[in-house]
This record gives structure tokens, sequence and C-alpha cells, in this order.
């Protein structure tokens, strides 16, 4: 569905995206994450068809994003600040998109007016930044997206609205196998709906994952010995990280379930015990030692 | 999914009209204004009107004319301003992004904004023309035509569509509003505001460059001027064809940008990279030229000039930078090295023009490549003579041997050598300065051109046979133009007092004119050299629909006119008579080492002078008529030799005032100082 590929992009001297490559399937969330300054926006950017890559392919459909309107037609962007112009009202709003967007649903439109529940007759400049935070997503949901480009769109949203909009999005994704592409700076925020993370730093890709696959691939193991940890153990598993209390050993180690139990069964541990992973620590472990930056994203 | 691309999108068309149509409005008042209610506001106090302008003028035409300061500025203000308002998302980061996410093609959204902007624009000035149209209609005014109507409407909407594509087209290179519109102007008047200031450069190092001449055909050949001056119509054709080439131009360059523009650049001074460079070294240049054209014309010297250079280059440097980096923070070696480079590459360039490496000042054509020969003050008839409208004899000579008398004159200034360090300083002029223009029409048929300021007093040699060749004084004289069948009138204005001679016979007539054709013909170098006030203005009605009528004077050296005059008894009332006009003299004698008195006062002040004088005793007050005659016959507007300075007090309250040379004052005079 979203295909990128070793794409850079300058801002006179600033690189501000390296070498990126980055897929996404149809019908899936993929959350994009990185601290302030990754790049996140400048990819999002070249998705929504805004900027113009310096190299490599930015592709939806197999088709080149830039200037094709086809493409934009069923995709929205909702930029982390929303524009709007002066003197329109999310009823003038509307009209403008029904007269640009082909597929627009006017019937969803009125729907979604209950949902947000703020009078059509408001210019929107006088909304609150989480009220035009919310028109976007109106708008968004009613021009019947295949694309969605979100960046940092739960800003300013209060928790309940983040659920309704969070339902809209995956209700959306469900029924239309709609694709959404959305950005935070904090992981946590993104674990609940997200199919696929990719992590952004410095304006490079630093790992992109499956998020189910993840989780059955990296196991948690906590194991005790009656007379002593075995030497060459920790070696043999291939541990991310482990951690020695007396004779208690917690280890992180990549691999399915059952051989793993197996491989330390024959080392007769006295107890094995397997932990639940948050997103956060597998995330941690599989970027080992690099950047300790990348912490923030956890925070 | 169907491909749809289409000239214009319905959505941000709609978008244009409700976020900028107020400017329209705004544009369609301000047209109103001035034009229909201007015109019935005259209609309501057209009696005065008539009165004050007599049936010579028409006040309606000067409505429809920008004559109006508001009109002008409308016209010239409101189609940029559009241009900015329309292409403002452009400018400002948010908007360009949402703009630029919806599913419209650049070229779509930038024929969008131009179409949306010339409706704007050619909306109003169609209703203005209509509604005039219609007062004028209604109050059955005579003095405005349909074709009136439609001249004003289509030069308006010519200017309003070249400055709207003109700004559009900018806008598409700068991410600044406010720089879109100074840069919209700056790139209009570019074409001819550079060439003048190279020229007014140039013109300092190069001797013999035909300033004037180029500047002449620069304003003619600029098609923004004429319609900037509402000549479009009588001009039509050609200069409405290259107006339209050129906002097709414009309108490409633009979409073309637009397509290659990034997003991103809403906010820099200069949209595209690749620009940058080039605006700050042409910027640099431009302030460079034009302190250095400012110091040169106020202070009259090369190091004023070359202190202007540098400053202008500093500062246009500085400035153009601190726009790119949009930070006054710039200083580093590299900005240091750069402007190095530019001065350096401006060393050369001066140098290169200073020491005339193509060889300009020395290049004279072959004299057998020459077919025609213009010789005059100024090139002005020569330029206007293209014009075909022009009625004035264009100075140029076809006599082979006047050809080589000119050729020879140019040849000995180009041998001179190069004085012009000293004589293209404003501050040098003498009474004996002038300019001359050259040109020849060469067999290849090409024109060589060359102007040069000179000391007359040096080129007695040259100068003379040319002024006194008939063919000379034929075409510096339009009473050799005079068909004395054609004349229907001769009127004869004395100077200084309210005196007039009319012929009306056309016996006559045709004695007149075939005296001052003698009298002309037998002037001097001399006496067509020297500043001597004429005796009296002669002006010849013609009777043909010509409205050119010819002015020429009665010199003091026209001896035949003047007895002429006498023979027929008109002689007294044709020049001032000291006996009759004159009530005295005062001589004062000149010093020309010290500031005089006499040049501190005008005309009006005169009376305070007499006072300051008399109070010195240091003057002479002469009454006799017969040294008052010679006086009058001598005196002459400037001198720089020793003399004296004269006041005629008149009878009839007015005064004439000049200087004598001591060779031609009277005896009286010479002795009184001498003996002083």
């Amino acid at each position: 569905m979203i295909d990128v590929a070793n794409v850079s992009k300058s801002f006179d001297d600033l690189e501000a995206l390296k070498d990126v490559a980055l897929s996404v399937n149809k019908g899936s969330i993929y959350g994009l994450v990185g601290s302030n300054g990754a790049g996140k926006t400048t990819l999002l950017k070249l998705l929504a068809g805004i900027y113009r890559g310096d190299q490599g392919k930015v592709e939806i459909n197999a088709l080149p994003v830039f200037e094709n309107i086809d493409i934009k037609a069923r995709s929205i962007f909702i930029p982390d600040a929303p524009f709007y112009f002066n003197n329109y009202s999310i009823e003038n709003m509307a009209g403008l998109y029904k007269r640009i967007y082909p597929e627009w649903n006017n019937t969803r439109y009125l729907q979604l007016k209950d949902v947000f529940n703020i009078d059509p007759k408001r210019r929107v400049k006088t909304l609150s930044r989480g009220m035009q935070r919310q028109v976007a997503f109106w708008m968004g949901f009613a021009i019947m997206p295949e694309v969605m480009i979100l960046d940092e769109p739960m800003d300013g949203l209060d928790p309940v609205m983040r659920q309704k909009v969070k339902r809209l999005m995956v209700q959306d994704v469900a029924e239309r196998d709609m694709t959404v592409i959305i950005s935070s700076h904090n992981l946590r925020e993104l674990e609940d709906i997200c199919d696929y993370i990719g992590i952004l730093h410095q304006g490079r890709l630093l790992i992109q994952k499956d998020l189910d696959d993840l989780k059955a691939d990296v196991h948690k193991i906590q194991v005790a010995f009656a007379e002593g940890i075995p030497l060459n153990l920790i070696e043999d598993m291939k541990a991310l990280y482990h951690e020695k209390k007396g004779s208690v050993l917690t280890m992180i180690i990549r691999g399915k379930h059952p051989a793993i139990i197996e491989r330390i069964a024959a080392y007769h541990p006295a107890i094995v015990d397997v932990l639940p992973l948050t997103l956060e620590e597998i995330f941690i472990y599989e970027m080992g030692e690099n950047d300790y930056e990348i912490q923030n994203i956890f925070d | 999914m169907k491909s749809k691309i289409s000239l214009i999108d319905k959505g941000i068309f709609y978008h244009d009209f409700k976020s900028s149509g107020w400017l329209g409005v705004i544009y369609l008042l301000g047209l109103l204004f001035t034009i229909p209610i201007q015109i019935l506001m005259l209609h309501s106090r057209e009696e005065t009107m008539q009165r004050a302008y007599g049936l010579l003028n028409n006040p309606y035409l000067d409505i429809l004319q920008v004559n109006s300061p508001i009109q002008m500025i409308l016209l010239v203000i409101i189609p940029v301003l559009t241009g900015m308002l329309l292409f403002r998302y452009l400018q400002s980061g948010q908007a360009a992004d949402m703009i630029h996410a919806l599913p419209i093609k650049r070229e779509t959204l930038y024929n969008t904004h131009i179409t949306a902007g010339i409706i704007l624009l050619f909306i109003p000035l169609f209703i203005t023309a209509l509604l005039s149209w219609a007062v004028i209609g209604g109050l059955g005014i005579e003095l405005v035509s349909f074709h009136d109507i439609m001249n004003w409407l289509g030069s308006s909407l010519l200017i309003s569509l070249l400055l709207f594509i003109s700004s559009a087209a900018v806008g598409m290179f700068t991410g600044m509003s406010s720089l879109q519109g100074i840069l919209t102007y700056i790139m209009l008047l570019l074409p001819v505001g550079l060439s003048t200031l190279l020229l007014n450069n140039i013109h300092m190092y190069v001797y013999g460059l035909a300033y004037d001449y180029y500047l002449l055909e620069l304003e003619k050949s600029y098609p923004l001027i004429n319609i900037i001056n509402f000549k479009i119509f009588p001009f039509a054709g050609r200069e409405l064809i290259i107006n339209l080439i050129i906002i097709l131009a414009l309108y490409l360059i633009g979409r073309y940008a637009y397509q290659k523009r990034q997003s991103e650049m809403a906010g820099n001074a200069i949209a595209f990279a690749i620009l940058r460079p080039i605006f700050k070294y042409g910027v640099a240049f431009c302030t460079m030229l034009l302190l250095g054209s400012y110091f040169y014309l106020a202070q009259g010297s090369l190091s004023w000039t070359y202190f202007g250079y540098f400053i202008g280059s500093l500062i246009g440097f500085l400035l153009a930078e601190i726009l790119i980096k949009k930070s006054i923070s710039i200083f580093n070696l590299k900005l240091l090295r750069q402007y190095a480079c530019l001065v350096i590459a401006v060393v050369l360039l001066i140098s290169c023009v200073n020491s005339d490496v193509i060889g300009y000042e020395k290049r004279i054509p072959d004299l057998a490549e020459v077919n025609t020969a213009y010789f005059d003050n100024s090139f002005y008839t020569l330029s206007r003579a293209k014009d075909d409208s022009s009625e004035d004899m264009t100075c140029m000579f076809i006599e082979d041997d006047n050809i080589a008398k000119i050729y020879e004159l140019h040849k000995s200034i180009i041998d001179s050598g190069n004085k012009h360090e000293s004589f293209n300083n404003t501050n040098d002029i003498t009474y004996s300065t002038a300019t001359y223009g050259i040109a020849y029409q060469l067999k290849d048929g090409s024109v060589f051109c060359r102007q040069y300021r000179i000391e007359r007093d040096d080129y007695t040699a040259q100068l003379r046979p040319i002024y006194e060749s008939r063919e000379y004084k034929h075409l510096h004289n339009d009473i050799f133009q005079v068909i004395p069948a054609n004349v229907d009138l001769i009127e004869i204005y004395a100077n200084g007092v309210n005196k007039k001679v009319r012929i009306i016979d056309p016996p006559f007539i045709k004695q007149a004119i075939n005296v001052l054709q003698k009298d002309v013909l037998l002037r001097t170098y001399e006496q067509m050299t020297s500043k001597r006030d004429p005796w009296a203005h002669i002006s010849i009605h013609l009777n043909d629909d010509s409205e050119h009528n010819p002015n020429l004077s009665w010199d003091k050296s026209d001896i035949n006119f003047g007895d002429w005059l006498k023979s027929i008894g008109k002689y007294d009332n044709a020049r001032v008579i000291a006996s009759d006009d004159i009530e005295y003299a005062v001589v004062e004698k000149r010093d020309n080492n010290r500031e005089n008195s006499f040049d501190k006062y005008s005309e009006y002040d005169l009376e305070q002078y007499l006072k300051e004088i008399k109070n010195k005793e240091m003057y002479l007050k002469i009454t006799d008529p017969e040294p008052l005659e010679s006086c009058l016959a001598n005196y002459t507007s400037t001198i720089n030799e020793p003399g004296y300075n004269i006041i005629f007090s008149l009878n009839n309250g007015r005064v004439l005032r000049g200087e004598l040379s001591d060779n031609n004052a009277p005896q009286c005079i010479k002795e009184y100082f001498t003996v002083k």
C-alpha cells in the first residue's frame, strides 16, 4: 500500500531524512515514533504529497504520491496544527472539501456532527485548539479516505475524545480497509491501536516491526538454579539483556517460546518463569545500546 | 479511479472569491469614485469649468487619462495586491501545506488563482466603463466619445493584467509577501532603471558616450512607459503585441516556477537556492551603481563616486544577505571572502571600462562610409525623427562638404585626448561649455552616435565653418521652412517692453521673410554663440492646419531686418528704445574674484540691490540715451571676463539686467570706473 524506499530530504543545510525505507500494508495502522526533530513530520508530508523528496520513492498503491491527484483525493493529511482560513465556519470548510474531494460523503459529515458535537456555524478560528483538531478529524472522516496520514493527532484532545477518534479510526480500518499512518513522540499512546511500529531517529528509520511478531518473538525469562547459574548459559541463550539477583537470573531472549523453554530446560533450572513484556521494554531491548536519547519516546 | 485534470479547480476558485473578493469591491468603489462620479461632479459645475478651461481643454478627457493620482494609485497598487493576496498561502508554511495536501495539481492551482485574479480585476473595470458610458450618455456629454472610454478601458485592462501577472510570477520566486510586492515593482522598473544606472556610471568613465541618445531610445522602446502614459491605443498594434507577449511569458515563467517550487520555501526571501547568489550580487551591484551615481551627481568627483560604490555595494550586499538568512548575525569569514570577490570583480570592471578596452572613445567610422551626419546640441530631434509625428527639423547634414566639417570637428575632439574627468563635472560649466551630439548614418544602415561636452572656445576653428554653413543655418532656423503664401500674420514682440508689431499685408510678409532669411545667412559664428538677448521675438502664424507656428528672434546682429522695419516705419515699436523706454541704467564694476552682490538678487529684489550699491557709492547712473543705446545693443546675459553689471530701469517699471564686457562698454563707463 504505502511504499517508501531510500528517501532523503534536506532543508538547506539540514538533512531531515536520510535513506528512509518504510512499508505499510493495506488495512493496517502504522505508528511512527520518534522524538522531536526526528523527521516524522517531514516523512508524513512527503507521504501527503506536500514535499518533494530529494531522492528515493514515495508511493501509494505503487504510484508516486507527488502531484498525483487521484491518490491525494483518497488520502487525508491532518497536521499537528491544522490550518483554517480566516472567516471560514465548519460549514464553509465542509463546502470547500465537498467541492474538492470527489468521495465526500455528506451523510457521514452530518452523522459525525453528533460525535464531535460542535455547532457547524461556528468560525473554526474561534474554536479552541482541541476543537480545531476535532474539526480536522471530522472533515478527514467525511472525505472517506483510503489513507489517513496523521501527525501527532491526539495532542490536545481530551481522553474521551481520544477514545472516540480512535474508535472511529479502527472502525474505518475494519470496515473499509483504510490504512493509517500515525506519528507520535510517545510510544505508549500508539500501543493499543497500532499493528506496526517504526522508530525514526535523527532522520533514520531505526527499526520497523509488526507488533504481534514482536510480542511473540521476545520473551522475558526468569530462571533460578539450585547450585548457581551455569557459566555458559547467558552466552548460549544469546540473551539481549540479563540481570542477576542472587541465584535468580532474568534474561530477555529472542526466539520462539517453546524452543527457548526447551533449551533452558537442558540446564536443569529449579524454576522457569515467563514474564509479560511491555512494548516499551521490547523496544529498549531491541535497540540495545542504541542512542540513549531514544528513551524519550517511552516517557 | 479516473484521472481528472482540469484547468481550474472549482473549490479553490470559489475560495479565492470568498477570501479575496473584498479587494475587487474596493477596486470597484475606488474606480467609481474616480471616474463616473467625477464625471457627474464635473457636469454639475460645468459652467464654472467651461469658463476656466475655455474651449481648448476637455476636462472630461482628463478624468479618463489617469491624471488623477487616486486612479493611478488604484491601477498600480490593486493588481499587485491581488497577486499578493491570492498567492498569500504560498508564503505561510501552514497554509501552503494545507493547500498542497489537497488533491489539486500545482498547475491547476496556479491557473485557478490567475483566472480568479483576472476576473477580480477585470469586472470592476468593465462595470466602471459601462457606468461611465451610461453617465456620459445619460447626461449627453458630447466631449467624450465611446472610443475614449474604450481607450481608457483597454489601457486599464492591460495595466491591471500586466501588473497582476508580474506580481504572481514574482511571488513564485519569493517566500515573503512584502518582498513579492517590492520585487514586482523593482522587476518592472529594472530594465529601464538598471540601464539608466549603467549609462550614468559608464558615462563617468567613457568620453563621448552618446548618453542622451541611449536614454531617449530606452524611454521610447520600453513598453511599460507607454501604457503608464495611456498611449496604448494610439500605438495599438506593435505595443499591444509586445505587452501581450511579455504577459504570456511572465505567466509561463510563473507557472513553471510554481511547479518547481518547494512548498517548504514559505518564509524565505528567495524561494530557489540557485537564485540566492544572483539576488545577493545583483542587489549589491544595483545599490552600488545607485549610490555611485548619487554621489557623482551631488559632488561631481570620482573619489566621492568610489565612496558611493563602496558604501552602496556593502549596504546592498549585507541587506541581501540579511534577507536571505533572515537574521542579522551574518558576519563570518565566508561572507567577507564573497564581498572581496565582488570588490575585485568591480575594480576589474571599472578599470576595463575606464581604459576603454573596446576602443569606444577613439573609434570613428571611415568618412567614406558616412551617408549623412547629425549635428546638434542634443539628440532630441534625431530620436524624434523616427516617430514621424515630430514637426521639428532633424539636424541631419547631407552635403558632403559639411559632413566633412563635422567629421573634422569630431576627429579633433578625439585627438584632443581624454578630457572627460574635468568636463563631465557639472561644476565646471562655463559660458563656453556646450554639449554636442554627433551621429553618422552609415552606408550599411547603422547609426554611430557620440556625445561630447566641450569648451567651445577650444574648437572655434572647427565649429565656425559648420555654424556658418548654409546647411546648418537652414537646419537650425525655422524661417527657411516658411512659405510666405502660407503666412497669415507675423507678430514681433519687443523684448522687455510691451510693444508689438503686426505684419498682415502679404507683400510685407514676403519682404519680412526674405529679410529675415538674409540676416540669418549673414550671421557669423560669434554672433550665433553670443549671449546677447534678441531685440524681439517673432511669431509666425501659418494658415494651414498645422499647430506648429515657427518661433524665431530678431537678433541684435540682424541689421537688415532693423533697416527693413525702419523702412516701413515700425522700428520703434519692435524693440526697446533707450530714449522712449529707459529711465536710467545703473552700472557696477564686476569683480570676478569677489562674490558679486548683483548675483545675490533675483529679478524681483532689484530695488533692494539698487539701494545697496547706492549706499556703497560704487555705481554709475546713466540717463543719456546715446550710451544707453550702446549698452542695450551690447549687454549679454553672462560673460566670464572682467566687465560690468548693468541694470536698466524701464519706464514701465520693469528692469532688464545683464553684463557688459570691457570691450563692449561705452567710453563713459570705462572712464568713470578708471577714475575711480
